[in-house]
């Protein structure tokens, strides 16, 4: 199986710059509807529930999902459909959150800090966490996009993964949260289409008999049974335990799933949203078991080579062989198309990224810590453009840096971890308990971020060297220590302290349960050019 | 005061019964509550109807949605907690178990599968419990907080 045939190269181009041309139009219709900072970072508010439930299916099945996930299952069997599991366990979490986020946030997850805390320390606290989940994600994604395009184009890692920060940059600065959703809503359908297809091509080989599947899956993977349960990807059981706290308490902590709620009218768009995402996650994860598994059934053990480090191509490898194989006109085509959606899946996912920390850098740390709540909406706007900028050029250089060697599923796995330990205990804490106050939040906040990237810099993936032996921490994941180690400095920090006397939590509590005083939905801007002003 | 509360109360029932009345699709409950909101003029506090926000807390109503709150957010997590909670560890500490296989698919899969239909009936249930109950609950916060700082500016 090769992935470098000279022929495949036009149509997989060809079907990429078409989903890239769409998402440019897109783009440019947006641009038209989007001059105030609400337009910006919230899409006006007037993103309906069903609407920004597949926005956030969007953001659920990144790369991480749809190509790691398949690739460890492919790998280490069912401990790669574990991982999509946790993946989906996240979702109840967030919907205990979801409503209150929506009630009580405006722009980012700082705005629900900031309502019974002191401004300024809390949101510098909430930026700081927002740019640490930001970084590692945003790596994790262009990562995925060099080695995918790679594949598809055959030009090198580093000008694949420069040219998807470019692309991603374009839909945040000119198109901000209206054109990132809707370029999520149509990735998510794409996706879910070739989750359906390649999960009929894939049954079919085997008569529609899932037990034939699994059992054909068994034999190939040369570990007989043992690939049908746990235990072939996490060798010790809190190497697994400690992955699954990170996704699952990870998800209501990442600050681009986070600031979807606010892009809808009330808080019921926001509920509805998550039953809309959970039905299409819930869906397309029983679709992927069939394609994860199948894959190691169809293509036995001697693609191993071929499905790349961490088994990120294992469905682009599997599309090509389902379609004829390689060197046929079905299996280059089903190449392309699984190609084209997942360079669309992490264009609009890093989309998403970098307009939450955009909001983060703008709305948090440039208008109410440094200019103390005096900058004017078109200046937070401004920089909030400049601030994209900034991100995506310092987040390609660092993938450049790190380079294409690691499964994307375990690099988006840290995110969480850093999510889980730095924003959802400050976040949780903040929506549920009276006595929490300004120096817990900012302590919490900064031990998680602190304990979480020391413990990943000092694991074994990155510490001394991908994949090397001798690192001084053993734990692949740290959010078994870190998510404690967080919400117990919240707990230290608040216990240290009073609550200043400006800090109330009868505010946000009124404010998040009842609806009281929620930022609302805006009246539909006229597009710029018909108005004739530039940014209001 | 004795006309006030009449109209406190009809508004109550006018909630109550609207609810009962389009128990599914209630598109509007929260739409209403952000109207509501505007209609106010600030008050001392941020919230805009002119309700002070310990007069809210004050209320019954308040206090019956944010107890309605607590106990589903309660109810799925505890749900939540036992069949993920009891999955993970037993597939964390004793793998061996879900290893059996009945007819090539194993225990692990199948219970897997079962977590996927958790998240999809839990998050069911606290849809239609926040539609047809907390929804009502919360329109008839707001509609009593709107009431009181009304009466309040009157004298």
């Amino acid at each position: 199986v090769t992935l470098l045939a000279a022929d495949i190269n036009t149509l997989a181009l060809s079907v990429s710059a078409g989903i890239v041309a769409v998402t440019l139009g897109i783009t440019a219709w947006a641009a038209k509807r989007t001059r105030t900072a609400t337009d910006f970072w919230a899409a006006g508010r007037r993103i309906s529930g069903p609407q920004n439930g597949f926005a956030i299916t969007g953001d659920y099945l990144s790369a991480s999902a749809f190509l790691g996930a398949a690739g460890l299952m492919f790998l280490f069997g069912f401990d790669g459909f574990l991982v999509a599991l946790f993946a989906l366990l996240t979702f109840v979490p967030l919907l205990l959150v979801a409503e209150r986020m929506r009630n009580a946030g405006k722009f980012t997850m700082a705005d629900v800090l900031a309502v019974r805390m002191d401004g300024v320390p809390a949101r510098a606290a909430a930026a700081l966490g927002t740019l640490a989940v930001a970084a590692v994600y945003l790596m994790a994604q262009l990562i995925a996009a060099g080695v995918v395009v790679q594949v598809l184009t055959g030009i090198s890692f580093t000008l694949a993964a420069l040219a998807t920060a470019a692309t991603m940059l374009v839909y945040v600065i000119f198109g901000g949260m209206l054109a990132t959703t809707w370029v999520q809503i149509v990735k998510a359908s794409m996706l879910l289409a070739v989750g359906v297809v390649l999960a009929v091509l894939v049954l079919d080989r085997f008569g529609f008999d899932p037990i034939r599947l699994f059992d054909e899956a068994a034999q190939a993977s040369g570990s007989g049974e043992r690939f049908l349960g746990p235990g072939l990807y996490f060798a010790e059981p809190i190497q697994m335990l400690s992955l699954g706290l990170a996704f699952v308490l990870g998800t209501a902590g990442l600050p681009h799933v986070l600031m979807r709620f606010l892009t809808v009218p009330d808080a019921r768009a926001a509920r509805q949203s998550i039953g809309w995402a959970v039905a299409l996650v819930g869906g397309f994860f029983v679709l992927l078991s069939f394609i994860g598994f199948g894959a190691r059934a169809v293509l036995g053990s001697e693609a191993i080579e071929a499905v790349g480090g961490g088994g990120n191509l294992t469905i682009p490898v599997l599309a090509q062989e389902l379609g004829g194989g390689a060197g046929s006109v079905g299996g280059d085509i089903l190449l392309a198309v699984v190609c084209g959606t997942a360079f669309a899946t992490i264009l609009a996912v890093v989309a998403g990224l970098v307009i939450s920390t955009s909001g983060a850098v703008a709305h948090d740390l440039w208008t109410n810590v440094v200019r103390r709540g005096q900058a004017s909406e078109g200046e937070e706007v401004v920089v909030g453009r400049i601030a994209a900028a900034s991100v995506s050029l310092l987040a390609a250089i660092l993938t450049v840096v790190a380079g294409p060697g690691f499964n994307i599923t375990f690099l988006v796995s840290l995110a969480f971890a850093v999510a889980a330990s730095a924003n959802f205990p400050a976040l949780l804490l903040a929506l549920t308990w009276r006595r929490f106050t300004t120096v817990g939040a900012v302590s919490g906040v900064v031990v998680g971020v602190a304990t979480s990237v020391v413990l990943i810099v000092l694991s074994p993936a990155v510490w001394p060297g991908p994949d090397s032996e001798g690192s001084p921490v053993s734990l692949t994941n740290p959010a078994i220590v870190s998510v404690p180690a967080g919400f117990l400095a919240c707990w230290l920090g608040s216990l240290l302290s009073r609550p200043a006397a400006a800090e109330s939590y009868d505010e946000l509590w009124v404010r998040a349960e009842t609806g009281l005083g929620a930022e609302e939905a805006m009246a539909p801007s006229a597009p710029r050019a018909e108005v004739g002003s530039g940014v209001a | 005061v004795k006309q006030a509360a009449w109209h406190l109360h009809a508004a109550r029932v006018m909630l109550i019964v609207e609810a009962a009345a389009r128990p599914r699709r209630s598109r509007g409950e929260d739409l209403n509550m952000t109207a509501l909101t505007t209609s106010g003029q600030s008050g001392p506090s941020a919230s805009r109807t002119g309700a002070r926000v310990e007069d809210i807390v004050a209320l019954p109503a308040f206090g019956e949605l944010v107890r309605g709150r607590r106990v589903l957010r309660l109810t799925v997590t505890a749900i939540f907690v036992v069949w993920a909670g009891s999955f993970v560890l037993v597939t964390a500490f004793a793998p061996e178990v879900t290893r059996t296989t009945l007819g090539s698919i194993s225990i692990a899969y199948l219970w897997g599968l079962s977590q996927i239909v958790l998240v999809w009936a839990l998050t069911w249930f606290y849809l239609r419990h926040s539609d047809r109950v907390l929804a009502p609950l919360a329109a008839l916060v707001l509609t009593e907080a709107r009431f009181q700082a009304t009466s309040r500016h009157q004298g």
